[in-house]
Parts: structure tokens; C-alpha cells; sequence
């Protein structure tokens, strides 16, 4: 679309946009098309503009059901020749029944949380606490379910703030006498998500999973389903951590249980996309059964404690060959932190080491983790990295990169000396950094 | 089926409001539609992924009847996966653009059809959740429409011509693992494109429905850019008559055998409408069949029948329903050619829901249930005169599903009928699959871009040269000097590509013996031909050439060729067809003309005929016919000129 320029419902500028506003058509409405006065005509419901389509089409749904794209110019026709009415839909009450788990589902949006407008075929999130927690067939009949539209936004846009407003929404939930959260999630940032509300929520009275979906909820194979019954049936457990629930594999057999500071998405589609590196997942779960196979924690026995304070001023930076003093400085300029994902056991050029001795000294905290994801990084071994230690930055042992982010968000929110942030960055606190890595260890 | 009015009687298909279409499904030879996969079917599994489909719930509720027949389903399926697959398929990877070579062979086919490609191609997401289809739907896009197709004496629309994904090939059907049923199917013909054409209800009899479907197919061959072979192109069949409902029949496999199963579907509807008639005069109305059925288990508890026995034994549950008014209608005799057979119809609703059949009254006792047991039902199901019922027994929950569907396809005989997709069965008859579907499990394929299809790319697919077929026979009777109604039978037989071949080293006559009557006959005889290499067809002529056997021996020996795996050689000498000098043969032939001295005078020349077949007897595959035609006739001649 272009900046400045009208569009209709539907999304329609140019030549398309002007017949259709012109003819004050809407999305869903019957419009005839007549192209030119040698073509014949066109009928059909009128479909959303699809962001690849040309200017000059018009996408109409026809009787058969099929879209087409018809293209027009100044000398064509549109016609709306029938209106239909939307037909309201039925808002579904879930009766509270006793004896069966309470659940709290909080939605923040993403794939697992989408809807398909059968009219127009477009998809749009889950609004309502109904559609999300109605998504999965026969869930209300096992679960009472209290559903909260927290959030609607793809995780990508998601920011630290918000880490902090679902962290209030959890707790306030258990608070309230839920056995358990479940929490909605886009998948592309599910794992920051998770080690955030580890380290915002230490002690927890019951389960907090993380659950998405790598295929829309709109398809009939979309892994929501599995995904969201298995994420219920870990709320209800003996749990007292945070945790991602998603495919173990391929097939919608068995979910795969990882420990919130642990996980890391590692396939861009496939259901399986969600591992444990340096660790090895806590458990499956099948048909309604979950096997621990980890140390979980178990529920607190108390109330679940909060520290929802979160500084949003910290950066994450890749070493990459090349990088240059100018990149890392932008990186701390105005910014309280810096994780660096660097190479192997933890490098990056020495071409960087004044700028990061300097904003160390400034009281900045940088801390060094490794983007090969698997072990812990070691500045000793190699002279770079004892410089960089020297320079004052901190190194992170096996935390991933993503949870080191997460975790110096948190830590400087709380108002910690830097000393403190430094030290508290290179000892394990939620399950997130461990000084032994067994052989063959991990979901690899 | 043997009283059944000829397949070409115009009057009396008109007279019974005939309308039919035929769409035509075919595979294109390139790579598959969304990914970069070879479009080949391989026999190896390399892995298997377990998957289950939900129907999906719209937010206006809306839930159109073929997702939900297969939703009602607890269905598991196992996805086998080899080297023609990838993520793509396995639905772990969005598609990738489509494949822009397809879409051109699409777009030739459209201008060959005289069809109007649409401006932007949209993609579709058709659902079905049968689970031929990973994701649950068949991505789908109407590229072309309004073409027309000149065939025996009219211009028959063709509406619409789609590219689609192929589905996933059905290995075995629903087994039953436990609670659930597992299906499974492979991936490798899943993505594969394929060219659907639909053709206007305006085929005029059966035996048009076969010259129609078989236009279309030499037309696609004619891009030579389409698959050839088994199960590269299937026709669905679109047939209703005036009363009835518009069936759609899948799985025909041999062109030939299309006007039956049209002629055979047009006599069902027939015989459905007479049911209905029947019913109605009865008083029978739709709120007479109980909305359920009653759950008689107990009262069958020691019942000798096996079926029921057993599913009460694995704790299942024997259902029954009573049918008001429906006795004699459920297997009755057919009455001047008309059938009552609601019976099997009912059945076929419960098989499609994981049942293996029910029984009805009509054919009770039997199958070890007793009349005394047939009284019992009927009394607890309060049947009166002229009521039948029928009852199915199973797991619960699917017994309990199938009888819903019985209940809903025995109200459908007393009101509209079901629009049905149905199976062929090799006997000629078809058997319920689904209901045909909806416009309504259309939703747009967000995840494939639109296609624009320029005046450009229109212009270039125009200069793509072809050679239809009408050309290529006229060409293959000039050049190779065979009838151009042999040619003809050639190019419908999808022979034509193979018969140029083979013509370049051999003799065309013999190639289109070889081609027109040795493999069929061969097939009539029921050996399978499919897997005859092009090589083998090569051995055998040459063999012919290299004077191993005589060209009427080459059914004889291709059979041995294929039954053993034997060369032309060892199959023509295991079959005694070893070479025999002319000089013999002659002196044979010149006995056997002397022992029939006489009746060699009195016919003259005629004797030819009926000494022939003498001849033929005794050097059958080891001589040439025209040489023993030869060597008789001077025989003949000699004793005529003494």
C-alpha cells in the first residue's frame, strides 16, 4: 500500500480502490465486475485486497467458491448487487463445574490464537477469552477455563514491558485460586517470553506453560490442538516453574516439556521447532498423562512470588567477522546493557575492546555468551578472552544468548549495583546456567 | 445391468433428464507444485509421521457437511515419506510460489481449449480432511474458464480449468487400532500438479461420456508435457437425472468402462426415485424415521450370529432403527427393471463411518440371525406391517455414528436426496464415499502469492507448437502408411508417443499390431501390461525381424515374456517356436492340399479359407501368415492347373 493514500475496507488503493469506494462497496458484499464493455461480468463476493495483488484487481469470491483476480481500469464497472447480513455470533458461556481444575488461558496473541473469517477467508486473532479457550474441542468439558485476551500482537512486536504485564496477569490468576496458567503465545518469541517470567516469577504456587502454534489454529492440522490440550494437562500438575509445552517431533504424538530458560526455537516451521539445548527437557506429555523425566520443580506451597521491574534499555548483538567498534558502541549508546552472542567460547574482535572497556567502567554490564548455543562459553582459554575480561565484561557460562537478554532485562530493573548484576549474571537463579554439561547431554 | 437400454439410446437418456459432465484430473511431468520435489512414485519409506486432522470451527459456526461426515471419524493418520518428499509436504514448511512451468502447461491447455485464463490466479484451500491431504485442504486455483472442447458433433463447454495439488496416495484403509482407526497413506504423489478440466452437463449419453473423456485426454498428451501411465489421469464422473441428484464417481480407471458406470449410476438414481414414490404412497414422511437408534444389546445377547456375537463380546453394541413403511424397499425385487435396493445405499453410509455393513430386515434371517431374533427386534423397535429396520453392531461410539448416518440417509429417500461422491468398484457398480462438498470449505490460500497472468506470458504459451491430434494422425497415416483409424485408435489408446518410437527401427504395421492387438489381447487375457518396458517391446519385434517366430506368434510370446521374465529367444524356443525350414513348410503344405484333393476341386479357389486354418493349425507362430498364404495358394493353384 501506498504512504498517504486512501484505502478501502479491504485494503484497496489505486484504480481498484477508487471503482470500489466509488461504488460503496464493501468486504462480503455480491459486486458485479464488469471489466470492459467487450468481457462479459463477473460476480462475486468481494475478498480483502491480498498485499501481493496487483493494483488494478479486484479479488472476487465466485458462486463455486473460488477467488479470482479481475482486473480493471478507468472504463470498467462495479456494481454492488447484494449486501448479506453479518450473522452474529453466538457468544458461548462456559458454566463453572465443580471438581474439575481450574485453568487460567491468557492469550497474547500469535498463530495459536488466529481466526479464519469463513466469509472473506481473512485471519485475525483470537479476540475473546471464548474463542481461544473454544479453539480446542472438548476442552471445557475437562478444564474450568477462565480466559483472558491479555495481549493481541505477533511476538515479534512484543517488548520487555510486556514480559512484565503477563508476569501481573499469571500471578494474579494463581492468586485467585487457578491450578494452573496457560499462557498463548507467538512462537517466533516464546522463548524470551519464557525465561523473562522465570526470573520475574521465582516461586510459583502452580504451573506457568508456554504454549503456541507453528500451523494457524485456522487449519485442520494445525498443531494447536495437541498443543493446548498437553499445555492444560501440565498446568494441572505438580509444578512449580515456568515451562514450554510444544511437539516433540513430527508427528501429534508426544509434547516435549522444556524448562522456560532452557528452550530455544530452532526450525523456522516445523512442529518441532522448540528444544532444549544444555539441558534436557523436563518431561513429555501424551493423551493426558505427563512423564517427568527432569528435576521440575515442584508448586511453592506458598504464594507465588513477583518481581514484574524490568529494564527495557539492553541489547543483543551477534559477533560476526567484521563487526566493527561503531556497531557495538550504538549497541550501549543510551542503554544500560549489552549481551553479546559471540563466537565459539565466547569472542569477539579485539577491534571492540575500548568501547566495551569504556562502557564497563561506565557501569554498563556486558555479558558474553556464545551463538554456538551449545556449552558454556570459557574466556581463559584463549588470550582475546582474557582481554575481554580484563575489559570488564562478564561471561554468561551456558545461559543462551536469548535467556542472558531476558535475564539482564530483569536484573537491571532491580535497582542492583552493577557489581551485583555481574556476579548474579554468571550464577545459575530460575535453572538457567549449570557448571556441568553431562556427555551427550541435552535434546539435540 | 444386462436389460439396461444401449449406452448410446439418445431417447431414452432425454427421457429420463440425463445430465452429464466429466472432469478430468491430470498429472503434469514436472516438478511438484509448491516445492522442488520430483514428482515420482517411489516404493521405499524412509520414515512415518502420525498425524490427526481437526475440522476447524468458523466463527459463524459454519461447518459445511463433507468436513463434518469425515470429522465424525476418530481417525489416525500415518504419513509415509521417501525421497519425492520434503518438508513441504510433510505440511512442516509453508508452499513455496507455484511453480511457474505448471501453471504454463496450464495456460497451454487453456488456449488449446480456446479458454479465458483469469487476470490474477488466487489460491484456494479446499478442504478435506479424508487425510489425503497433510495440511486438510487441497490447494486449488480456477486459472481458466469458458473453453470449449469440438467433439463428435457439438462444441461442448469445457467451464473451468484448475491447477491443484495432487493428493497422497491411500495405502490402507481405516485399520482399527484400539479405540481409534489408523489410515495410511504416502507422500510422494501428494504435490504433484495436476490440470483438472470440467466439462458442462451436456454430455447426451454414456457412451459420449467415454469419447468426451477421451478427447480430453489426447488433448493434454498433445502438450507432451503431461505423465502417461496408470493413475496419471483420473476421470470423476458428473451424472443426475430428472428427479435424482448429481453424483460425482471417482476412480474409473480404464476409459472404457466409463459408460457403464454412467449407465449403472443413472439406473440407481432410477431405481431410488421408484423407492421414493413407493415410500411416499405409503404415507412414510421424513418425521417418521426416529432421529436415533435404540440400543438392543441385551436382547441379543446369546444370538448366533458371528457379527453381532463378536462385537457384543469386544463390548460393543448392537443398534437398531426402525424404518416406518420401508418393507420390501430395502432388497426388493426389481419391478420391470427398476431396482429397490435401499438397503445397500444405507450400508454404504455405515461402512463410510468406520462400519463394515449393517443388516435390514429385507434380508433377514440370515447370517445366523433367527426369525425368532427378527421377531424381537421388531417388537422392541414397535414395528407395524410394512415397517423394516435395520441394525448395525460395534464400538459405541462408532455404531452409534454410522446409525446416524443411516438415519439421515433413510430420511433422505423419503425427501432430497444427498448429493454423494461415490467410489467405482471394479464389477461396475460404485459404492458411497462422502457427500459431495460444498462451495462452502472454499478459503483463500494466504500463504501462495497471486499470480498475474500478463497479456505477455498469455502471448508466449500461444506459440508454444503443438500437434493436436487430429494433425498427428493425419501425419502417421501419410508418413507411416497405416489407416488413419488405426492411427486414430493409437492416439486414444495414449499409444502415440510409444508407437513412434518403436516405428523408427520396425515396421509401423507390426508396431500397431503389436500396440492394437497384442497388448490388449494380452490384457483381455488378464496378464497385466503396465510394467511392458518399452526394451521388451523392442526384443520381441526384433524378433519378429531376426525371423525367431512368426508375428502371430507374438502374443504367445510376449505372454511367456512377461509370466516368466524370459528373453524373446528363451520364450519363443520354450514355446517350441524354433525356425523350420521354408523347404519343409512348403512340403507340408503341399500334403495337406493333396489330402483334400477332392474338396479342392470341387471349391476352387474357395478352398483357401478353410485349408488355412489347417495350415495355421499346424505352423501357428512359427511361419509368417502371409508366407503360409503364399506357399498355400501356389499349392491350391497346382492342383487346380493337373
Amino acid at each position: 500500500m501506498r504512504l498517504n493514500e486512501e484505502a478501502t475496507e479491504g485494503g484497496y488503493v489505486g484504480i481498484a480502490g477508487k471503482l470500489l469506494m466509488a461504488a460503496g462497496a464493501k468486504v462480503g458484499e455480491v459486486l458485479e465486475v464488469s471489466r470492459d464493455a467487450d468481457s462479459g461480468s463477473d460476480r462475486g463476493l468481494l475478498m480483502p485486497h491480498h498485499e501481493f495483488s496487483g493494483e488494478d484487481i479486484i479479488v472476487l469470491k465466485l458462486p463455486n467458491g473460488y477467488n479470482v483476480g479481475v482486473q480493471v481500469d478507468e472504463a470498467s464497472e462495479v456494481k454492488v448487487v447484494e449486501s448479506p447480513e453479518r450473522v452474529a455470533v453466538p457468544v458461548q458461556e462456559i458454566p463453572h463445574k465443580d471438581g474439575l481444575p481450574d485453568l487460567a488461558i491468557i492469550g497474547t496473541g500469535g498463530t495459536i490464537a488466529s481466526y479464519v473469517d469463513y466469509r472473506t477467508g481473512a485471519v485475525h486473532p483470537a479476540l475473546t477469552a471464548e474463542e481461544l479457550a473454544f479453539s480446542v474441542p472438548g476442552l471445557a468439558d475437562v478444564y474450568n477455563l477462565r480466559a483472558e485476551a491479555l495481549l493481541s500482537a505477533h511476538s515479534e512486536d512484543l517488548k520487555p514491558g510486556h514480559w512484565a504485564q503477563i508476569a501481573r496477569s499469571v500471578k494474579a490468576h494463581l492468586d485467585d485460586g487457578a491450578d494452573g496458567v496457560v499462557v498463548g503465545h507467538g512462537t517466533d518469541t516464546m522463548g524470551y517470553t519464557a525465561a523473562a517470567l522465570a526470573f520475574m516469577l521465582p516461586e510459583l504456587s502452580g504451573p506457568v506453560v508456554l504454549v503456541g502454534s507453528q500451523r494457524s489454529s485456522d487449519r485442520p492440522s494445525s498443531d494447536a490442538v495437541e498443543n493446548l490440550s498437553d499445555a492444560c494437562t501440565v498446568a494441572t500438575q505438580d509444578l512449580g516453574e515456568v515451562v514450554v509445552v510444544m511437539h516433540g517431533g513430527h508427528s501429534d504424538e508426544t509434547g516435549t516439556i522444556h524448562r522456560a530458560t532452557r528452550v530455544r526455537k530452532l526450525h523456522t516451521s516445523a512442529r518441532n521447532a522448540f528444544r532444549s539445548v544444555n539441558a534436557e527437557p523436563l518431561g513429555t506429555v501424551c493423551c493426558g498423562k505427563v512423564d517427568w523425566t527432569g528435576d521440575h520443580r515442584p508448586r511453592s506451597g506458598g504464594a507465588t512470588v513477583m518481581d514484574d521491574r524490568v529494564e527495557d534499555g539492553v541489547s543483543l548483538i551477534m559477533a560476526y567477522p567484521g563487526i566493527e567498534a561503531d556497531i557495538i558502541a550504538a549497541a550501549l549508546e543510551g542503554r544500560q546493557g549489552l549481551v553479546i552472542a559471540g563466537t565459539g567460547l565466547g569472542h569477539i574482535t579485539m577491534r571492540v575492546l575500548d568501547v566495551i572497556r569504556t562502557a564497563t567502567e561506565e557501569g554498563k554490564v556486558v555479558a558474553m555468551t556464545s551463538q554456538c548455543l551449545w556449552g558454556a562459553v570459557n574466556m581463559n582459554v584463549y588470550s582475546n578472552g582474557r582481554d575481554l575480561l580484563r575489559a570488564g565484561i562478564t561471561p554468561a557460562g551456558d545461559t543462551l544468548p536469548e535467556t542472558a537478554f531476558a535475564k539482564l532485562c530483569c536484573l537491571l530493573g532491580r535497582d542492583h549495583p552493577p557489581e551485583e548484576v555481574r556476579m548474579l549474571m554468571a550464577v545459575d537463579m530460575v535453572g538457567e546456567l549449570s557448571e556441568r554439561r553431562p556427555i551427550g547431554g541435552g535434546d539435540r | 445391468m444386462s436389460d439396461r437400454p444401449a449406452l448410446d439410446d439418445l431417447a431414452y437418456y432425454q427421457g429420463l433428464g440425463f445430465k452429464a459432465g466429466v472432469e478430468i484430473h491430470q498429472q503434469l511431468d514436472t516438478a511438484k507444485l509448491f516445492c522442488s520435489c520430483q514428482s515420482e512414485l517411489l516404493e521405499d519409506i524412509d520414515t512415518s509421521i502420525l498425524r490427526r486432522l481437526s475440522p476447524t470451527q468458523s466463527e459463524m459456526g459454519e461447518l459445511d457437511a463433507a468436513a463434518l461426515a469425515e470429522a465424525s471419524r476418530s481417525l489416525v493418520f500415518n504419513y509415509e515419506a521417501n525421497g519425492s518428499v520434503c518438508l513441504m509436504e510433510a505440511d512442516e514448511e509453508p508452499p513455496h510460489p507455484v511453480n511457474s512451468e505448471a501453471l504454463e502447461i496450464g495456460l497451454l491447455v487453456a488456449h488449446l481449449l480456446h479458454a479465458r485464463p483469469v487476470d490474477e490466479v488466487h489460491y484456494m484451500r479446499k478442504i478435506v480432511i479424508d487425510g489425503s491431504n497433510t495440511t486438510g485442504f487441497q490447494r486449488t486455483a480456477l486459472f481458466a474458464r469458458d473453453g470449449y472442447l469440438e467433439v463428435a458433433d457439438q462444441r461442448l463447454s469445457v467451464y473451468g480449468l484448475w491447477l491443484e495439488e495432487d493428493a497422497a496416495r491411500r495405502i490402507e484403509e481405516g485399520v482399527t487400532r484400539g479405540k481409534e482407526r489408523q489410515a495410511t497413506f504416502r507422500l510422494d504423489r501428494l504435490g504433484i500438479p495436476l490440470i483438472e478440466l470440467a466439462t458442462a452437463p451436456d454430455v447426451r449419453t454414456p457412451a459420449e461420456m467415454r469419447v468426451v473423456a477421451e478427447s480430453l485426454g489426447t488433448l493434454l498428451r498433445a502438450t507432451k508435457r503431461v505423465k502417461r501411465g496408470l493413475g496419471t489421469i483420473r476421470q470423476d464422473l458428473n451424472v443426475s437425472i430428472a428427479g435424482g441428484v448429481r453424483t460425482e464417481t471417482k476412480g474409473v480407471q480404464d476409459l472404457r468402462a466409463i459408460p457403464d458406470y454412467v449407465a449403472e449410476e443413472v439406473e440407481r438414481q432410477r431405481g431410488l426415485i421408484a423407492v421414493r414414490e413407493d415410500l411416499r404412497a405409503r404415507g412414510s414422511t421424513e418425521a417418521d424415521v426416529p432421529s436415533g437408534p435404540t440400543d438392543i444389546t441385551s436382547a441379543l445377547e446369546a444370538t448366533g450370529s458371528q457379527v453381532l456375537a463378536g462385537a457384543i463380546k469386544a463390548g460393543g453394541v448392537v443398534l437398531a432403527m426402525r424404518l416406518p413403511g420401508f418393507a420390501g424397499l430395502l432388497k426388493g425385487p426389481d419391478v420391470d427393471g427398476v431396482r429397490r435396493r435401499l438397503g445397500t445405499e444405507l450400508a454404504g453410509y455405515a461402512i463410510s463411518m468406520g462400519l463394515k455393513g449393517v443388516f435390514h430386515s429385507d434380508e433377514l434371517p440370515a447370517y445366523g440371525v433367527t426369525a425368532e431374533e427378527v421377531d424381537v427386534v421388531s417388537s422392541a423397535l414397535g414395528c407395524q406391517e410394512g415397517d423394516a429396520f435395520v441394525l448395525a453392531a460395534g464400538p459405541e461410539a462408532m455404531t452409534q455414528a454410522a446409525m446416524g448416518a443411516v438415519g439421515s440417509r433413510a430420511r433422505a429417500a423419503l425427501g432430497d436426496m444427498h448429493p454423494e461422491v461415490r467410489g467405482a468398484r471394479p464389477d461396475g457398480t460404485t459404492r458411497y464415499l462422502r457427500p459431495l462438498p460444498g462451495s462452502a470449505r472454499m478459503y483463500p490460500e494466504t500463504d501462495v502469492p497471486p499470480v498475474r497472468i500478463t497479456p505477455e506470458l498469455i502471448a508466449a504459451v500461444a506459440e508454444i507448437p503443438v500437434e493436436m491430434p487430429r494433425q498427428w494422425i493425419e501425419r502417421i497415416s501419410r508418413e507411416m502408411g497405416l489407416a488413419p483409424a488405426q492411427a486414430e485408435q493409437l492416439m486414444n489408446r495414449g499409444e502415440d508417443e510409444r508407437f513412434e518410437a518403436l516405428a523408427k527401427d520396425h515396421d509401423p504395421k507390426l508396431v500397431g499390431v503389436v500396440l492394437l492387438s497384442v497388448l490388449p489381447e494380452l490384457e483381455n487375457e488378464g496378464a497385466s501390461t503396465e510394467n511392458v518396458t518399452e526394451q521388451a517391446l523392442v526384443d520381441l519385434l526384433s524378433g519378429v525381424g531376426d525371423g525367431l517366430y512368426s508375428k502371430e506368434a507374438m502374443p504367445q510370446v510376449l505372454g511367456r515374456m512377461l509370466e516368466h521374465g524370459e528373453d524373446p529367444r528363451s520364450a519363443a524356443e520354450a514355446l517350441g517356436l524354433g525356425e523350420v525350414s521354408l523347404d519343409d513348410v512348403a512340403s507340408r503344405v503341399e500334403a495337406i492340399v493333396r489330402e483334400r484333393e477332392a474338396f479342392v476341386r470341387e471349391r476352387g479357389k474357395g478352398a483357401m479359407g478353410p485349408l488355412m486354418g489347417e495350415v495355421m493349425k499346424e505352423f501357428k507362430g512359427q511361419v509368417d501368415g502371409a508366407e503360409l498364404s503364399r506357399l498355400l495358394g501356389e499349392a491350391i493353384d497346382r492342383v487346380l492347373s493337373e
